[in-house]
């Protein structure tokens, strides 16, 4: 049997393929359909922004088994219903991306509350959570995702000041972000958000055909689906 | 009235208390942040080492002691102890000529080492420059998570009878007969005996019963890479001069195997600046770059610590009845908190029975990733959030989180206690979200807490 590690879009889209190609393949997830997609479906500016994604997603019957792959080979997954070990003949690899840290994004000063990489940005918000008041996005590259979320977050009453920069930051406060000087400049703000880019996520390095964000490593879901597009035609 | 009140839930505090919880005796921790080892034990570099110079001094002698240890108290406590050994590196000839030399002085204080040709330290840390001389390998050092180490003693402590409460600020001592009323955040405590461990402001608790002295904050930077096995082994240039003041850190590594270069050691104004300047992270790039090929991949995160210094070694004495100071526990503290803790069972010794319980009981901590298949299916069994993967590049569950959130309910310290959310921020959210669920405490993570980076 083939196994699709990762039920994101790209874990999807792959899954999706190779049943029109008469290959039935099972789809694992550790924490269920949609990857990051569904989180950001919990924020309207983002789901109208990835709504193309998520409808895919959304629409497709592919069946996604709870479980978290540890290992290909031999295949062990881990799940509340025990630990499975087994052989399974091809894998493709969907676990997507990560936000590098911020220290790997040139954040110094103080290590205080309040300073979030986009991604667990993006989740708290998700989840509902307020993060901080004044927030200051600092982007050390171009990502589109940065206009629809700084719309949300107006439309949630917060002061944003985005900021595309690759000056080295650095964080001052007592026990939370007061404020960030960067390239001269000092930000009063209560939270920090980060970006400087993306790498790929699979830490138990998981070994198959590597599809999707966990090559493309981005927020931009039309370089994602172009790279299962070319993997699987 | 209790018969023993300690102040700090640092390192040295913690061993005191699980220490003290064999005995029978009534003990209370009160400290000031959220949970244990927060402060200054959380910004050091995690080394258990092998020696402290100069031979003879206090904090010298408690190292050895407590580095021999080791071994039991890990098995005792349960927390993660690597003796991955300390290569020191000859870089030039001068050195070189030296290690003969270094080897007979750290035998004659005994400290055992071993000769390590050029060809043996290429092998053993394969990214070493090439026009190195040689080696000498200290087999005693070792690696922990300081948190992880203070919180296996707390929670120790509390199995067997220790009170302890966090958020829970001294704010100031008096006389009461024979023993003290300690004034807290959190109310009044009486107890018979007082112990300093408040670490950078032991200065602060010593003055409220009358003992002048001044803690200085020296500040020690580090960098965190990503690339596990870079070297399993803490490498370290000799230099070609000892500095007084410092070891003078190396290119170490994390208890969990990433490289963890640092740290320097800075004077600061401020107890509370443990910020990281870009110019020291370039400072330790440049100091210890000139050891290798290259230079290991990926930065996780930069971290600072505060030493607390009240001169050249560690006070601890006992100069009002019934109050006694473990102050200025600088570097190698962490390494000497064991023999510390016996040392001050000694000191109270001549003041209580000391009566052994009979039954102590030996918490564990249940690490999915250290569990064989048939362990992990048991768990599960058992349990069916060990099934739930929080962190998979540390194969953390659900279980563990939620048993993590017993020892003080910051994320900071399920972090550390778990291992949970050390390498990115995938789970981070997730993590928040299962301590909400736990204490509905979430708010306060979001916003005064220290969820950093
Ligand atoms: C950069 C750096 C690297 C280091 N590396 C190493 C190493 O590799 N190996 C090694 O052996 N040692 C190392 N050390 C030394 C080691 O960290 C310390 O010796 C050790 O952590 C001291 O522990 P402590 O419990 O005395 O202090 P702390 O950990 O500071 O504990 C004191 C506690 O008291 C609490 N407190 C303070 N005031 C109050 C109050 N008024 N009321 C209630 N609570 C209060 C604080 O919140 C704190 O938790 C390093 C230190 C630094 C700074």
């Amino acid at each position: 049997m083939v196994v699709v590690v990762g039920a994101g879009y790209a874990g999807i889209s792959v899954a999706e393929k190779l049943r029109e190609k008469g290959v039935e393949a099972k789809v694992y997830d550790m924490r269920g359909k949609g990857g990051e997609l569904a989180e950001f479906a919990k924020i309207d500016e983002l789901k109208e922004y990835y709504a193309k994604y998520i409808e895919k997603v959304d629409e497709s019957e592919v069946e996604v088994i709870k479980g978290c792959v540890v290992s290909t080979n031999p295949f062990k997954v881990i799940s509340p219903q025990g630990l499975e070990v087994k052989k399974e003949d091809g894998f493709f690899i969907c676990t997507g991306a990560v936000d590098l840290t911020p220290a790997a994004s040139e954040i110094y000063g103080k290590r205080v509350a309040g300073i979030y990489t986009l991604e667990t940005a993006i989740r708290l918000l998700a989840m509902g959570k307020r993060i901080g008041n004044k927030v200051l996005v600092v982007a050390r590259k171009e990502e589109d995702i940065l206009k629809p979320l700084e719309r949300y977050l107006v439309e949630k009453d917060f002061e944003v000041e985005v900021l595309l920069s690759k000056e080295p930051a650095e964080v001052y406060g007592s026990r939370r972000v007061e404020r960030v000087e960067i390239g001269g400049e000092s930000v009063s703000c209560d939270a920090l958000v980060v970006y400087g880019g993306r790498i790929p996520f699979n830490p138990k390095n998981l070994k198959g055909k590597l599809a999707g964000n966990v090559v493309e490593c981005t927020y931009d879901y039309e370089k994602v689906e172009k790279n299962v597009q070319s993997i699987m035609f | 009235m209790k018969d023993v009140l300690i102040v700090g839930a640092g390192v040295t505090g913690s061993f005191i208390a699980k220490e003290l919880s064999k005995y029978d005796l009534d003990v209370v921790v009160v400290e000031r942040k959220s949970g244990p080892g927060l402060d200054q034990t959380k910004g050091c570099s995690g080394i258990i080492h092998p020696l402290q110079l100069p031979f003879g001094s206090l904090k010298s002698k408690l190292c050895l002691k407590g580095n021999a240890m080791m071994d039991a108290e890990a098995e005792e406590l349960g927390f993660t102890f690597k003796r991955v050994g300390l290569i020191l590196v000859a870089t030039n000839v001068i050195t070189f000529l030296a290690i003969p030399i270094i080897q007979l002085y750290f035998r004659l204080n005994g400290v055992v080492s071993k000769r390590l040709s050029k060809k043996k330290v290429l092998e053993m840390v394969p990214n070493v420059r090439e026009d190195i001389w040689g080696g000498l390998f200290l087999p005693t050092a070792g690696v922990v998570n300081p948190v992880e180490m203070t919180a296996s003693a707390i929670r120790f402590a509390k199995a067997n009878g220790v009170e302890v409460h966090y958020d829970c600020e001294v704010t100031g001592i008096e006389r009461k007969g024979e023993g003290f009323v300690v004034k807290t955040t959190k109310g009044d405590f009486e107890a018979r005996c007082v112990i300093n461990c408040a670490g950078l402001y032991a200065d602060d608790i010593a003055r409220m019963v009358g003992y002048e002295m001044t803690i200085t904050p020296g500040k020690g930077t580090h960098i965190v890479f990503a690339e596990r096995g870079f070297s399993n082994h803490l490498t370290v240039a000799i230099p070609l001069k000892p500095n007084k003041r410092t070891k003078g850190g190396g290119a170490l590594i994390g208890f969990d195997g990433k490289p963890l270069w640092g740290p320097n050691l800075i004077d600061v104004d401020s107890k509370e600046d443990t910020s990281v300047k870009k110019e020291e992270i370039e400072g330790i790039i440049e100091k210890f770059s000139p050891l290798f090929k290259r230079r290991p991949e990926g930065v996780v995160a930069f971290y600072a610590g505060l030493r607390s210094i009240a001169g050249t070694d560690f006070v601890i004495n006992q100069p009002v009845d019934g109050f006694i100071n473990v102050a200025g526990i600088q570097s190698p503290g962490l390494t000497a908190a064991p023999a510390i803790a016996k040392m001050v069972i000694e000191m109270l010794s001549s003041r209580f029975e000391m009566k052994r319980k009979e039954d102590i009981k030996r918490p564990r901590w249940t690490r999915l990733s250290e569990m064989d298949d048939e362990r992990i299916r048991k768990a599960i069994d058992e349990n069916e959030d060990f099934g739930e993967i929080v962190c998979l590049c540390n194969m953390v569950s659900k279980a563990e989180i939620i048993k993590a959130l017993e020892e003080g309910g910051c994320f900071d310290t399920v972090r550390h206690l778990t291992w949970a959310g050390m390498d990115c921020c995938k789970c981070h959210a997730e993590i928040m979200r299962i301590i909400e669920e736990k204490s509905g405490k979430v708010k306060k993570e979001i916003e005064e807490s220290e969820i950093v980076w």
